[in-house]
């Protein structure tokens, strides 16, 4: 709505509201003012009245109070009627020719000063005024007035209010109209002004037409556009700066851009909730996900990197990933993080490949053991030479003593000689196989069911003093149908060990199952056992030299050691899974093939 | 244009109202009620209203009918206001008529001469003093005046035989009683008068003798002095002092009302707060009332018996 419209409605608002605030109040002095007439109308004729009819009503001259009020009436033409009540109320005199109409005396009683009560008769609208007759004594002055004869005297004022009301309303409106050309017009000119700054002529300034507010405003619009001229010359050489340095930053950033995608190491930035919000391209060929594949999910979706990893961690964590086919050798990537920006939590995690160093550390690890190897191997032959040949001297030496000894009590002791040499015989011959289990082994076809029959055999005949009569042998092998490449008599020490400790395991009895299993490539033998079970704290160290449980029962804890030796020297494994009080079961991988 | 629009618009509504206003003015008055004015009856026609506590106040008619009602209806709205009774004046036409009302009791009050007092008494019984009257100098004694015309011949008492002599009302004490007395004291007995009369009250007396229809007359001094102030009468004798009149009462009101009609009356200050409460010069009280004995009053006795009820009778 436009503001002359406004300023209309307002107007006649105003108009509508104030009009009829005018119309009740002169409603109000009107009704105030006819009331007040026709009171001072009746009080005025009725003063006289009563003043002349006092006498007569207090001495009882109801005659000439009769004809006072008949002659009363008949010069008054207004009046309609006339009574007098005595002080004691009794009806006194009347004008009513036909008798006295006793409803008027249900209304209108006066007390102390004159009132007025509106009648409906037969002959029209009347209006009963009643005085005090007699002040202090009593008695009432009842004067029946026209209507017309009191609108008659207000109906001129009436007229004369209204006639004014609709003049002045008329000139005030045709003023408002005149005068609204004018307000407007600096309002106009400011209209302009405004469409013109909008379309950028900052030039533009207004005529000031006025002192009033309409001219201050005006001026307040030629200061704003000088201000606003101003203003846009500094912006205008602000924006050809921002434009040079944005050009400078914008190929500084592409140079970065290219840096970063080039660059060796995966690099990949991080929201402050973890968002991917980069992925160059080593980070895609590191993992094999694409950038726009990656970008916008979390990091935790795409690699198994904890979203809030330590920033300061320069160390860094290291992650094995297949390549992208699963196929292939694993890549080895160590991961750092650092902080971009403390302000928006942005983080940068850096993908670095470092496969070729970890194979480089660990062959250079095996390169180590494998020359302590030797050099134990070597060692371990020259000691066992060195010890077996004293050794040999003594078990002759006892043999003879023992065959010419009569005296029990010196055998006794001579062959526990024997047998101490015996013991030490074994024990270097331990030491030297697993000497010899460095050195390369010679291999032929060998019947795996053979082998493992021996073994069982010479467990039972005497290498196991705690076997238990009551263990139950199960074999699930045939002769003549797994054959592998490898040392009878190695792998017949790696049976013998594996089978002794189960029936070591089985004291009190139990089942000891053998099965014989192939593949394409190996062939398993698996021995499983229903004793005792390892504890899941020994099942790492079990490989270990010189570690064993059964210290008491005068083993070494070299004999998985050993068979382990032989059976990786074959290009195969042991493997052992085992229940603490269920059993144990050990498969014996081996290659079908020589390789 | 919508402006002009709304302007028109708000000028017809304007207009409109004032035509409607004009052709149907407001009521006035209150509510319009129906009457039929063919329902008419003369017989025993009377405004019907509650008589209960309502107080009569009688009165001795002094300067005429309108004036002594005029000068009584403020006190009669002060004793309603000060007792929660409404009080009314009941005109009599006689002092006779007083007597009668107050000892009967169709009046409990009274604003009465000591001799209307007495008569009463003699006759009836059954009235007691309540306050006596004060005079602008707070005396409780009055006197009475024998007067002529200024320009009359006659200059002392003794002159008025065969004279004609106006008294005020044949009850009033300072129209007739005291008059009397004073002419007994002067050797001259109505006999002796060429011819007298009775004329109701002091301003009539007055009105006779200015007239010229009487040589001279008796009156209260009050009226009398200032009378002879303005030139209308000259005062050829005055009385002794003699109790004043009176509020007086029939001995059955309650008395709570007597006790509170009297500390009513004797808290009233015409020389202070009261002053504008009633047109004390015109009364029997101009300096308001104090208490008095009944005996205060038995002067009188003797002489109402013998000037009044001997005559009278």
């Amino acid at each position: 709505m436009m503001l002359k419209h406004k300023l209309a409605l307002l107007f006649v608002i105003f108009l509508l509201v104030f009009g009829s605030l005018n119309v009740y109040v002169t409603w109000r002095e009107v009704s105030k003012t006819i009331t007040t007439e026709a009171l001072r109308l009746g009080e005025n004729m009725g003063y006289f009245l009563s003043q002349s009819l006092v006498e007569d009503v207090l001495q009882n001259n109801i005659l000439t109070a009769q004809n006072k009020i008949d002659d009363f009436k008949k010069s008054n033409p207004s009046v309609t009627y006339v009574y007098v009540l005595g002080p004691d109320g009794k009806l006194l005199a009347h004008t009513f020719s036909d008798g006295f109409p006793r409803r008027l005396l249900d209304f209108n009683e006066p007390s102390k000063s004159p009132s007025i009560q509106p009648l409906l008769t037969q002959e029209g609208k009347i209006y009963d005024v009643s005085l005090v007759l007699i002040p202090a004594m009593g008695g009432e002055l009842h004067i029946g007035l026209r209507e017309e004869s009191i609108l008659e005297a207000v109906k001129s004022t009436i007229l004369h209010m209204t006639l004014f009301g609709i003049i002045s309303v008329g000139v005030g409106g045709v003023l408002v109209l005149l005068s609204m050309g004018a307000v407007l017009r600096p309002i106009k000119e400011l209209e302009n002004g405004i469409r013109k700054i909008m379309g950028g002529d900052y030039g533009h300034r207004l005529p000031i037409l006025s002192d009033d507010e309409l001219g201050a405003l005006s001026r307040a619009f030629n200061k704003m556009s000088e201000e606003l001229e101003i203003r846009n010359r500094q912006i205008q050489e602000y924006i050809n700066k921002l434009k040079v340095t944005y050009s400078k930053l914008k190929r500084t950033a592409e140079r970065h851009k290219a840096l970063i995608t080039s660059v060796g190491d995966g690099i990949i930035t991080l929201s402050k909730d973890g968002r991917i919000l980069f992925w160059n391209r080593s980070a895609e060929e590191f993992t094999g996900i694409k950038g726009s594949e990656a970008v916008g999910k979390h990091i935790e979706e795409v690699l198994r990197i904890p979203a809030k990893m330590d920033v300061e961690d320069n160390l860094g964590v290291e992650l094995s990933l297949q390549d992208k086919k699963g196929k292939g050798a694993k890549r080895v990537l160590r991961i750092f993080a650092r902080k971009l920006s403390n302000e928006s939590g942005e983080r940068m995690i850096i993908l670095r490949d470092v496969t070729d160093e970890v194979v480089k550390e660990e062959l250079n690890k095996k390169l180590s053991y494998y020359e302590q190897l030797i050099t134990f191997g070597q060692l371990a032959a020259s000691v066992a030479h060195e010890v077996n040949t004293p050794l040999a001297a003594i078990m002759l030496s006892a043999e003879l003593l023992l065959l010419e000894c009569k005296d029990e009590e010196t055998k006794t002791r001579v062959k526990e000689i024997i047998s101490k040499v015996e013991t030490c015989k074994q024990r270097i011959d331990n030491i030297l196989k697993l000497a010899r289990t460095n050195q390369a082994i010679e291999r032929k076809l060998v019947d795996l069911a053979e082998v493992i029959d021996d073994s069982i055999k010479q467990c039972q005949e005497g290498k196991c003093i705690m076997y238990s009569d009551s263990t139950q042998i199960l074999k699930r092998y045939e002769y003549g149908r797994h054959f592998v490449f490898g040392d009878p008599v190695g792998l017949r020490e790696v049976f013998e060990n594996v089978i002794l400790n189960a029936l070591q395991a089985m004291k009190d009895g139990g089942k000891l199952e053998i099965e014989i299993i192939e593949d394409r490539e190996f062939t398993y033998a698996k021995i499983s056992d229903t004793g005792m079970g390892i504890p899941e704290e020994y099942l790492g160290r079990i490989f270990e030299p010189f570690f064993t449980t059964k210290k008491k029962e005068g083993c070494l804890g070299l004999g998985l050691k050993i068979a382990n030796a032989i059976v990786k020297a074959h290009g195969g494994e042991i493997l052992v899974e085992s229940k603490v009080g269920a059993g144990t079961v050990v498969t014996i991988k081996l290659p079908r093939r020589y390789l | 244009m919508i402006g002009r629009e709304f302007i028109v618009t708000s000028i017809v509504v304007l207009l409109l109202f004032s035509i409607v206003f004009y052709l149907y003015p407001p009521e006035i008055g209150g509510n319009v009620v129906v009457v039929d004015l063919n329902e008419v009856s003369d017989a025993n026609v009377k405004r019907t209203t509650s008589s209960v506590d309502v107080v009569y106040f009688g009165f001795d008619l002094r300067l005429g009918p309108k004036t002594d009602i005029e000068t009584y209806a403020p006190l009669m709205s002060y004793l309603s206001a000060k007792t929660g009774k409404q009080f009314k004046l009941k005109y009599a036409e006689t002092y006779e008529e007083t007597q009668y009302y107050l000892a009967s009791g169709l009046v409990s009050f009274a604003a009465i001469g000591p001799v209307s007092y007495v008569s009463a008494e003699l006759r009836y019984g059954n009235v007691i003093p309540l306050l006596v009257g004060l005079d602008s100098i707070r005396s409780k004694t009055y006197s009475a005046v024998i007067f002529t015309r200024p320009t009359s011949d006659i200059m002392r008492i003794e002159d008025l035989k065969n004279r004609s002599f106006a008294f005020g009302s044949f009850y009033s004490t300072q129209g007739h009683l005291i008059p009397r007395i004073m002419l007994e004291k002067a050797g001259i007995k109505l006999g002796e008068l060429r011819r007298y009369a009775y004329l109701g009250s002091h301003l009539a007396c007055a009105q006779a003798v200015i007239s010229g229809l009487f040589d001279a007359g008796g009156m209260q001094d009050t009226l009398a002095f200032t009378l002879e102030s303005e030139g209308l009468i000259r005062i050829i004798a005055v009385s002794e002092p003699y109790p004043r009149s009176m509020i007086a009462a029939n001995r059955n009101v309650d008395p709570d009302l007597l006790e509170k009609v009297k500390i009513s009356l004797l808290e009233l200050d015409p020389f202070g707060k009261d002053t504008e409460l009633l047109n004390w010069s015109m009364t029997e009280f101009p300096g308001g009332f104090a208490e008095v004995d009944p005996e205060y009053y038995n002067i009188y006795f003797e002489l109402v018996e013998r000037f009044i009820q001997g005559e009278g009778s």
